[in-house]
């Protein structure tokens, strides 16, 4: 793409409005638009991601000799036939947004034997390197450690040419209406090289200066300050951790990078500046891991509870996961005087083959997804990404110090990609955008269940009858993201909950809100049934419901939906509410059973469904951004007699 | 206008003849000879030494300007002095350990490193290759080319009923389907039959069957979109989520793209073909300067 067609392309992209079909009755569009703009209640659910690689990250390129860039990534996400190795691919359902975010770290070459499926760990050299661990190794991987970039192929030009063509591939495949993309790109920090700081950054609008990689500083609190002079300068722009689960407890610590306890002005910059986290990708999800949570049934899912790249190392819990962050954030906020953790959540592939799709089919193993009509792998291939072919992990560290041989890998252990709703007006990138800032946004775990959050203080089941609950339920009540509205704590808040299941998914076994709260000077935490198929209840004796059955034929890898319902819809109170405690409260709405990616994989390609490294089945799921509570300041006692009636 | 050039010219225009043979005789002097091959080595010699001296690492102002430049796009502010040193300390920390690994090879026999430089190729090559700018007759050509890429699929506006199989299952959810049917075809108006909330709309306007699918699911009632009888109730059509009787109202035959409308994306998509095209040309043409000896024989 010509430079001086990126202008010119933003400026046009920018001008359009929505293609018109000139045959269609007029009117329709255009009031929806309207009333958008004025109107909560017609906000729809849009789905996207803002986490993929493409041939620019250094570690994709070459990749199974794919050369998807930016460009193709964009197209191949909006629907249309992509040239995958000579063969054309299309995604099963169009995204309705995506942001391509390449690890700024052009060069950061040996980040990427991290990661046994990269490019350099596959090349003669990365090899070399993992059989005979050789000095010049070391001594390079300690300068990485050091903060620099392996040197010599990061020329400025290089970047400036690649970050050009990032920037003119996003605003070239802008269609207003139809499908947005976002600016952004990856801020790839490992503190010690193995503990996980990653950070997406995401710009709303059509230009963005060269990225501030984790070469220029490894501190969040630098790219802090990089954000800040962006927005400064009038260009909004976020940034989204991810992975906090292999971050060996970092990502939601109690202390800054200097080792002090969170202060009230990190929190606030950390707020403004990270209103969102990923809560689950392709390298497993960060919500929370039966150690954390011994009393949440569903919390055993597409666990990844080690190191990214030493993963025979346990990442410590503490820390590493967001419904502690929720609860830990309760208790700085009482301390410090602001909340550091009061984030929305998001989900991601985290791909690195430029192909961005999330339904467990579309997924072959590592290093991303494909269109299961044309591209699943086979053979050996297949039989490796099964693990049925015993392959080594091509990063060891611990063997490579210690002069063993690397550990087997297992490859069952990724799982097939998230991806993020929004609750926006219209596709386009300032509407998206702001749902993004304002947290309305949700996660699910691939497919596209759908979710609603509500919470206010008057709710009543009789409200979900009427047509317009949902404009109701805005003008009374604040939806996910936000805080409760204040000052009308009259007894406990009531929430509206709602899940609809993805038109070519699986059906909802229920739908639950998860309550963080703060009780002296810890926090706790409880799943709540809301809304159960089937008419099942949950036992008063145990606190639990029946599970919802399971009607997977595993030899075939269907499923069928005679259990679990479509749709759910319910008023839920908190029935142990305490208007002196500040909580947090979110959704988390659960599939019925079906079948996982190596499960659909193998009976594909006729080899035996593997029943170890991985499960054979999962219960996909959604998780809402939450809504907080926050009491009301304690008042003195001329305070509450000005306030008396 | 430099010193020499001030030279020859004044010698030129004022006083050639006596300026002339003073130079004649100047430039045929053997010491003048020996300085100037002299000062030419000398001046290689310390070329050489600057360029190729492995443990000489020159720091100057254009590398301060790149590095302060990089600090102010990503900062948005100037760096202190003190950050400018710490600028060209991390420079040369970058350069000295560029300098090891190349001494240790590590930059020879790497796939990324060779990827990298054929990339950077690429990349070159697409800059100097930019595709001209179509003409209106060029646009109009492509868009007639590829009309069926831009025809608008057949839409339908439609209203819709729906049977939910949370309420006892597919079957039962059927049954009422298909007697609501019977009560609507009676004669009864829409709104008092019996049917269930959906979750998204209960009318749709001039909405394709790929956008159906997208809310129903690919599925039969994704076809109904193109399939059902208009001005009168029809079903039970299968969705993702259970049943649906349908009552289109209009139907929009599809039709070829309106040109106006799409100029922007036809202009996009010449412009990506042509450059694909040109790619294509110049690795060609690169090829051809190449003898590829093909030796293999053994396949797996």
């Amino acid at each position: 793409m010509a430079r001086w067609l990126v202008p010119l392309l933003a400026l046009t992209a920018a001008g359009c409005t929505p293609v018109s079909h000139p045959q269609a009755p007029t009117g329709v569009a255009s009031e929806t638009a309207d009333v958008a703009a004025v109107d909560p209640s017609a906000r729809r659910a849009f789905y996207g991601e803002l986490h993929l690689h493409t041939a620019y990250s250094f570690d994709a390129w070459g990749l199974m000799g794919t050369r998807i860039g930016p460009d193709e990534a964009y197209r191949f996400a909006r629907g249309e036939a992509v040239d995958y190795g000579g063969k054309m691919i299309r995604r099963g359902w169009p995204l309705d947004f995506m942001a391509v975010t390449d690890h700024s770290e052009n060069m950061g070459l040996l980040n990427q034997l991290d990661d046994p499926n990269t490019a350099f760990a596959k090349s003669e050299i990365g090899q070399e390197i993992l059989k005979n661990p050789i000095k010049s190794f070391y001594m390079l991987r300690d300068a990485r450690y050091q903060g620099r970039d392996i040197p010599g192929l990061n020329t400025q030009e290089a970047a400036k040419s690649a970050w050009s063509r990032e920037v003119a591939a996003a605003n070239a495949n802008y269609k207003p209406g139809v499908f947005t993309t976002l600016i952004g790109y990856e801020w790839s920090q490992m503190n010690e090289g193995r503990y996980n700081l990653h950070r997406n950054v995401i710009f709303k609008g059509a230009d963005a200066p060269l990225p501030f990689t984790s070469a220029d500083s490894g501190k969040p609190e630098d790219l802090w300050t990089y954000l800040e002079a962006n927005r400064a300068e009038g260009r909004d722009v976020i940034a989204i951790p991810h992975n906090a689960n292999g971050s060996n407890g970092l990502m939601y610590d109690w202390v800054m990078s200097d080792g002090r306890p969170i202060d009230q002005a990190y929190a606030q910059r950390r707020l403004m500046n990270e209103p969102l986290s990923e809560i689950a990708q392709n390298k497993g999800q960060s919500e929370t891991i039966p150690e954390l949570s011994p009393n949440d049934e569903f919390a055993n899912f597409e666990i990844w509870d080690v190191l990214i790249t030493q993963r025979d190392t346990k990442s410590k819990p503490n820390g590493s996961y967001i419904r502690q962050a929720y609860g830990r954030g309760l208790v700085i906020a009482e301390k410090a005087g602001a909340n550091p953790y009061k984030f929305g959540v998001v989900g991601g592939s985290d791909f690195h083959n430029g192909i961005s799709a999330s339904d467990e089919k579309a997924f072959g193993g590592s290093p991303g997804g494909v269109d299961p009509n044309v591209n699943l792998p086979d053979g050996d291939a297949a039989k490796r990404q099964l693990g049925i072919i015993p392959t080594r992990t091509l990063i060891d560290d611990n063997a490579a110090h210690e002069g063993r041989p690397p550990m087997i890998n297992n490859p069952l252990l990724v799982g097939s990609a998230a991806i993020t709703g929004v609750w926006a007006e219209v596709n386009t990138r300032d509407s998206i955008f702001a749902a993004l800032k304002r947290k309305e946004t949700f996660a699910t775990s691939g497919t596209r269940l759908r979710v609603r959050f509500f919470g206010g203080w008057d709710f009543t089941p009789a409200l979900l009858k009427r047509t317009d609950w949902v404009r109701q339920a805005y003008r009374t009540g604040t939806p996910m993201g936000g805080d409760l509205p204040a000052g009308q704590a009259k007894g406990a808040p009531s929430f509206i909950v709602e899940a609809v299941k993805d038109p070519d998914g699986a059906n909802i076994d229920r739908v639950q809100v998860v309550k963080v709260w703060l009780d002296g000077g810890d926090y706790r935490e409880k799943v709540f049934d809301v809304a159960l198929s089937g008419g099942r209840k949950v036992d008063p004796k145990t606190g639990k419901a029946p599970p919802v059955g399971n009607t997977i034929d595993l030899a075939h890898a269907t499923y069928s939906n005679t259990i679990g319902a479509a749709q759910m819809r319910t008023v839920w109170r908190d029935p142990e509410f305490d208007p002196r405690k500040p909580a947090v409260y979110y959704l988390r709405a659960i599939e019925i059973p079906t079948p996982r990616w190596s499960t659909y994989l193998a009976v594909k390609r006729g080899l035996p469904i593997p029943t170890e490294g991985g499960p054979p089945t999962l219960q996909e799921r959604a998780w809402s951004s939450p809504i907080w509570y926050t009491p009301p300041p304690v008042r003195t006692a001329s305070a509450s007699r000005g306030a008396g009636r | 206008m430099d010193a020499r050039t001030r030279w020859l010219q004044a010698d030129g225009r004022r006083t050639p003849g006596r300026w002339k043979a003073r130079a004649v005789r100047i430039l045929r002097e053997p010491l003048l000879h020996f300085l100037i091959a002299g000062a030419v080595i000398l001046c290689a010699v310390q070329w050489w030494r600057a360029s190729h001296d492995e443990r000489r690492i020159v720091v100057g102002d254009a590398q301060v300007a790149e590095l302060v430049g990089k600090h102010r796009l990503q900062y948005g502010r100037d760096p202190t002095p003190a950050q400018i040193e710490n600028l060209i300390r991390g420079y040369v920390d970058e350069e000295i350990l560029y300098r090891e690994g190349r001494a240790l090879g590590l930059d020879r026999d790497d796939e990324i490193v060779r990827r990298r430089v054929a990339q950077k190729v690429e990349f070159l090559r697409q800059d100097l290759a930019i595709p001209a700018e179509p003409d209106e007759a060029a646009l109009r050509r492509y868009f007639t080319a590829h009309a069926a890429q831009y025809a608008q699929p057949p839409r339908a506006s439609f209203r819709q009923l729906y049977f939910s199989p949370d309420k006892g299952g597919w079957a039962p959810a059927r049954g009422r389907a298909e007697a609501a049917l019977a009560r609507l075809r009676a004669g009864a108006p829409w709104d008092k039959v019996d049917a269930d909330a959906f979750p998204d709309q209960s009318q749709y306007a001039a909405i394709s069957r790929v956008e159906a699918a997208r809310v129903f699911g690919v599925s039969g009632m994704a076809e109904a979109v193109e399939k059902a009888p208009v001005g009168r109730w029809a079903g039970p059509y299968a969705s993702g989520y259970g049943w649906h009787l349908v009552l289109v109202q209009a139907r929009y035959p599809g039709a070829p793209g309106d040109f106006d409308a799409l100029r922007e994306t036809v202009r996009g998509d010449y412009l990506r073909d042509a450059q694909v095209r040109a790619n294509a040309q110049a690795m060609e043409r690169m090829r051809a300067r190449y003898a590829v000896v093909r030796q293999d024989r053994a396949r797996p």
